[in-house]
């Protein structure tokens, strides 16, 4: 699936070491070659990961609790993968409805005009969409860019906050000034692929469907090795995790990069939405999952594999992991919600829901038992190497599956980013449920 | 169980619909049964492959002793281990041969209730560590051939979910199935390296307890000890009963000698035979036969090539040497001991060993030796035949010596009750018996060799001795009933059977129903010249011809104690019908009798007669009666019980 006719020339771009996202390097005979490789490998590390599953099964009762994890931490991966199997896009079927790009912005003066442009550029019929920009305060040029794309695309659509008033109030703003049946939010620093609008759309030919999950990629994935490792999680992200839940119509978070919402679902829930208040304090952050949350309350929510955007990520570890505690202050506030109500969906979504609330906030415990106590308390060290073994093979799994469908060399980013999320970012939960109440961006 | 993904429609719908969640209750319903049933057909597997519970627990008629043996690990895969195949080997072996395996509630309860009884061949069988493996293993054997067993734990392993370890969930199931009890594992660890705090220990063995019992239900009586004690630390070895005391474990197995575990052994010293991985099920039979109370003759005359398996050696080694037992110090050792297996409550018996010359240094064969407690000893040194008593204070009275020659030397060692009688080349060392020190109560058969010269105390071998052969045997207690003026024959025969005796019992007293009583006119005193002589307890008959009658047993008791107040008299001997014996009545009164005349220093003897002539104990009838204590009712030359309900 090549897609680099569905992006601007690089050229366009030369400030940016923006690479496109899917650039498989090697084709045919050599493509299949590493398909099969990639497929061995999957199936070596899935009966690794069973044979140690086995262990845990067989040897329940001798740490129940630590088996227990273990075993469902296995079957929610495996079963991730086997329901991905049977993820199909909405179909195209030619529905094109009015459709309101809106991208939010904050000191974004580098990107925005790129980001207005790519969406001027969507193969869309130009009378059923129109582009908003909602600019939340800018302290920078963005104004000034704005500006210079009104000159070029008139019709570009400009709310302008005389101060910053946050995501969630820019999102709003742009929601009720805009007229299309669809909603699309699009980050200032994302770029959607020329058909990414037409296929996100046809979600909604289901009644049902109140938001869809576009694709995302990393636009700057050549940057350096965080960068990669972001491109790899977010590609098994989305292709497995939205997949599976997709089959459901559980996706429980639309990214705030690329996703599309039903415009009458939105302004059903748009002001109970934007006076979101959690453990006493407003709530801020964590924008994209309140408001998908409170859309699956009612409807489905699915994921589109073919509407692809990119966007750019974090170069900085501090600011990476700045943006991850975000993201699980979001996630812990907005699952606890979701989880009042998850129970109605399928059992098979909700238990992996819940199963999967559960393991965020065992991890860092039951690291701490196998790495720490483990082998300090009973000299045992082989608990430690098992679990090691373990996160090894599923997040060569990830990688395995990532070699499979895009054959680059950044496959291998798939289990540093594993190795990287034990050693550093599984510690962040306790720390973002600790602060919850503090509801800063951080990355601002 | 994929939901729809999407609905195709040629237009875009104007409005949205919310979902029919009420679906997937259909879905949760389905799910809900899926893991019911997938849990029942999990359930009903495993109680359809869980073993039948064990056999019920048999009554029995062994009163005297159990053995206990102790396995390590079984395993097919480690080389130090016994392996699974022999491990059923030995099981199968075992039923087949008559044992029957016991429950540690069982052993306490016929460790203090007198009247409780065994399977005939008891034992125990115990574990000492909780390996999975092990445990596995064995309890599938258990399950088929009906068997139980003891596995001793430690907590703190299994806290540890050591997979080679059992786990505490598959230890309860265990527990649970009825084959398995379990105890404190005492002192497996570094942190027991020696006993020197009751307080520390008891306190570690009560949390351990503790532990136990609430994690698997039951009550915990035991504890073992798999490392020998330095019985020359002091106080080693009363820190561990005063540490199981304090813990409230009421049972505890140590290691040491090798042996049966008898009624009235220390509860807190219990013995194991630890099973080699290198015996057969022949061999582990015979041990086992080795170290059961002996109750029959043995006789080695060391033709077989290894010694006999019987021959337990506490100091030195011993070997087969053309045809005879070489017993001898090691180097660096003063003297060697060995043991007759089995024989360790042996109250009265007889020995006879053949020497083949002179030993090298001192050798002696021993009854009734126990640790601290007198005993008699018959031995050879420096050319002379000594016959020796141990005082409680450890020092040795001679009783008699005798110079022996060169050449083979017999040595000839009995005693019953507390006579002693001793020969050497087939002359008795002694005109008389000698007497028993006082305490000495029982104990086993030992040779031994020793070496006392200063100049070379501790060389190689530097003390030995060859035996051509060894019989030994337990002797009943006899006694004889004769006529208070036997006749010729009556003393030629009591002359004969004297050695076997214990008691002299004359037919003096009689008393009949009314109150009538009568007592002979005329006594040999010969008999009683004979008795003390001989070392005989003295104590006349007392012959009821009639049942006692409530009304008559006050002045019966009377009687009978003011008979046995003779100064000649250390007792009587209450010969009565066995039917009368056995009502409540009879009893209370013989067990009152008994209580008053300890209190006076006699003994109260008691010989329950069949169906036999009931002029058989007419004071008028002329004849010697031998009576075996604990035997059947009595007919004349033959045995009868005779002892104090």
């Amino acid at each position: 699936m090549s897609t680099t006719e569905y992006f601007l020339s690089l050229e366009s771009l030369p400030d940016q070491n923006i690479q496109h996202p899917t650039n498989p390097e090697s084709t045919g005979f050599n493509r299949t070659f590493i398909r099969l490789i990639a497929i061995a490998l999957i199936a070596l590390c899935m009966a690794v990961v069973l044979g140690v599953r086995w262990s845990n099964f067989t040897y329940y009762w001798y740490q129940p609790f630590v088996n227990a994890y273990s075993i469902t931490v296995g079957v929610f991966i495996i079963s991730r993968f086997v329901l991905s199997v049977f993820y199909k896009p909405p179909k195209d079927v030619g529905i094109a409805p009015t459709v309101s790009i809106i991208i939010t912005a904050f000191n974004e003066e580098e990107a925005i005009y790129r980001t207005v442009e790519c969406c001027y550029s969507v193969d869309y019929p130009p009378e059923n969409f129109e582009v908003i920009v909602v600019d939340d305060g800018s302290t920078d040029g963005t104004l000034r860019e704005v500006s210079r794309a009104q000159e070029r695309w008139p019709q570009l659509t400009l709310v302008s906050f005389d101060r910053n008033k946050g995501k969630r109030e820019a999102m709003a703003a742009g929601a009720r000034v805009s007229s299309g049946e669809i909603l699309v939010y699009v980050d200032s620093d994302s770029f959607v692929r020329r058909d990414g609008i037409k296929k996100i759309v046809q979600g909604f030919a289901d009644p049902t469907v109140a938001a869809v999950a576009g694709h995302t990629e990393v636009a700057n994935v050549a940057e350096n090795g965080l960068t990669r490792m972001q491109q790899a999680r977010y590609y098994v992200a989305f292709r497995v995790i939205k997949a599976a839940e997709s089959i459901f119509g559980a996706v429980t978070c639309c990214p705030g990069c690329f996703s599309a919402y039903r415009r009458s679902c939105v302004m059903e829930v748009l002001d109970r939405w934007l006076n979101q208040h959690f453990l006493g304090v407003r709530a801020t952050f964590g924008d994209d999952r309140s408001l998908t949350n409170m859309l699956l309350r009612k409807y489905r929510v699915i994921y589109s594999g073919e509407a692809i955007a990119t966007t750019i990520v974090p170069e900085k570890h501090r600011k990476f992991l700045k943006q991850q505690l975000r993201w699980k202050k979001s996630w812990f506030r907005e699952s606890l919600i979701a989880a009042t109500f998850m129970w109605k969906k399928p059992p098979l979504a909700a238990v992996a829901f819940y199963a999967q609330l559960l393991f965020p906030i065992v991890a860092p415990i039951l690291i701490l038992r196998m790495c720490l106590w483990l082998p300090i308390a009973n000299n045992d060290f082989i608990s430690p190497m098992v679990y090691f073994l373990g996160t090894v093979m599923i997040g060569l799994m990830f990688s395995a599956y990532y070699l499979f469908w895009k054959s680059d060399r950044n496959w291998i980013y798939g289990l540093y980013f594993t190795i990287y999320y034990m050693i550093f970012l599984v510690w962040q939960m306790p720390y973002a449920i600790a602060t919850q109440r503090n509801n800063g961006w951080g990355t601002r | 169980m994929a939901t729809k993904q999407t609905v195709v429609v040629s237009e875009f719908p104007s409005s949205a619909h919310p979902v029919g969640h009420w679906r997937n209750l259909f879905w949760w319903i389905a799910l809900a049964v899926t893991v019911t049933a997938i849990l029942q057909g999990v359930e009903y597997m495993s109680s359809a492959s869980s073993s039948p519970p064990p056999a019920p627990i048999m009554a029995g008629q062994e009163r005297e002793a159990f053995v206990a043996l102790v396995f390590g690990k079984i395993s097919s895969s480690r080389d130090s281990a016994i392996p699974t195949e022999s491990f059923r080997a030995d099981m199968t072996a075992l039923k087949k041969a008559g044992y029957s395996t016991v429950r540690l509630a069982q052993v306490r309860r016929w460790q203090l209730d007198d009247e409780a009884a065994l399977p005939e061949k008891p034992l125990l069988l115990t574990f000492d560590e909780a390996y999975r493996e092990t445990l596995e293993t064995a309890d599938e054997v258990f399950a088929s051939v009906g068997m139980t067993g003891v596995v001793f734990v430690n907590p703190s392993l299994l806290d540890q979910a050591n997979i080679h370890m059992v786990s505490w969930h598959r230890l309860k199931q265990l527990v649970k199935s009825g084959r398995w009890e379990v105890g404190v594992s005492g002192c497996q660890d570094s942190g027991v390296g020696g006993f020197t705090s009751t307080e520390v220990l008891a306190q570690r063995y009560a949390r351990e307890r503790k532990v136990l019992e609430q994690r698997l239900g039951q009550p915990i009586i035991a504890a073992d000890c798999s490392r020998a004690w330095n019985a020359d630390q002091s106080g080693e070895a009363d820190i561990w009963p005063q540490t199981l005391k304090a813990a409230s474990l009421s049972v505890g197995f140590v290691t040491g000698l090798w042996g049966a575990n008898y009624r009235d052994d220390p509860w807190s010293g219990l013995r194991r035979i630890r099973v080699s991985k290198e015996w057969s099920e022949a061999d582990l039979l015979a041990r086992l036969e080795a170290h059961a109370p002996r109750r029959k003759p043995f006789i080695d005359h060391f033709q077989a090539a290894r010694s006999a398996p019987d021959w337990v050696v506490d100091r030195g080694e011993i070997a087969i040497e053309d045809g005879a037992l070489r017993v001898a110090s090691k180097e660096g050792e003063q003297g060697a001991l060995v043991m007759l297996g089995g024989t360790e409550h042996w109250q009265n018996a007889g020995v006879e060993v053949q020497l083949e010359g002179q030993p090298q240094g001192q050798f002696w064969i021993s009854l009734r030796q126990r640790q601290g407690e007198p005993f008699v000893r018959l031995g050879v040194s420096e050319g002379l035949a000594l016959l020796q008593a141990r005082n409680k204070d450890g020092s040795f009275n001679q009783l008699a010596s005798r110079e022996v020659l060169s050449g083979t030397i017999t040595l000839a060692l009995r005693v019953v009750d507390s006579r002693v009688v001793a020969s050497v080349n087939g002359r008795p060392l002694l005109k008389r018996p000698a007497e028993m020190p006082a305490g000495s109560d029982y104990g086993p058969l030992t040779l031994a060799v020793w070496n006392e010269s200063d100049e070379d105390p501790a060389g190689a071998g530097s003390a030995s001795v060859r035996l051509n052969w060894v019989k030994a045997e337990p002797l009943p207690q006899k006694y004889g009933i004769v006529a208070a003026i036997p006749g010729a024959a009556a003393w030629t025969k009591l002359r004969r059977e004297v050695d076997d005796l214990y008691m002299l019992s004359p037919k003096y007293f009689t008393w009949a129903s009314g109150g009538t009583h009568k007592e002979v006119e005329n006594r040999d005193l010969a008999v009683e010249i004979f008795a003390r002589h001989h070392r005989l307890k003295f104590l006349p008959a007392l012959i009821l011809e009639d049942n006692i009658r409530s009304s008559e047993t006050v002045a019966l008791a009377e009687q009978a104690l003011n008979w046995a107040a003779d100064p000649a008299f250390d007792g009587l001997n209450i010969i009565m019908k066995r039917s009368t014996a056995g009502d409540r009545q009879s009893k209370d009164f013989l067990a009152n009798l008994d209580a008053r005349m300890a209190a006076k220093g006699k003994i109260l003897a008691v010989t329950m007669v069949g169906d036999i002539g009931q002029d058989v104990f007419s004071l008028s009838r002329d004849d010697l009666v031998l009576v075996k204590d604990g035997g059947n009712i009595v007919s004349e030359d033959e045995y009868t019980v005779a002892s104090v309900p």
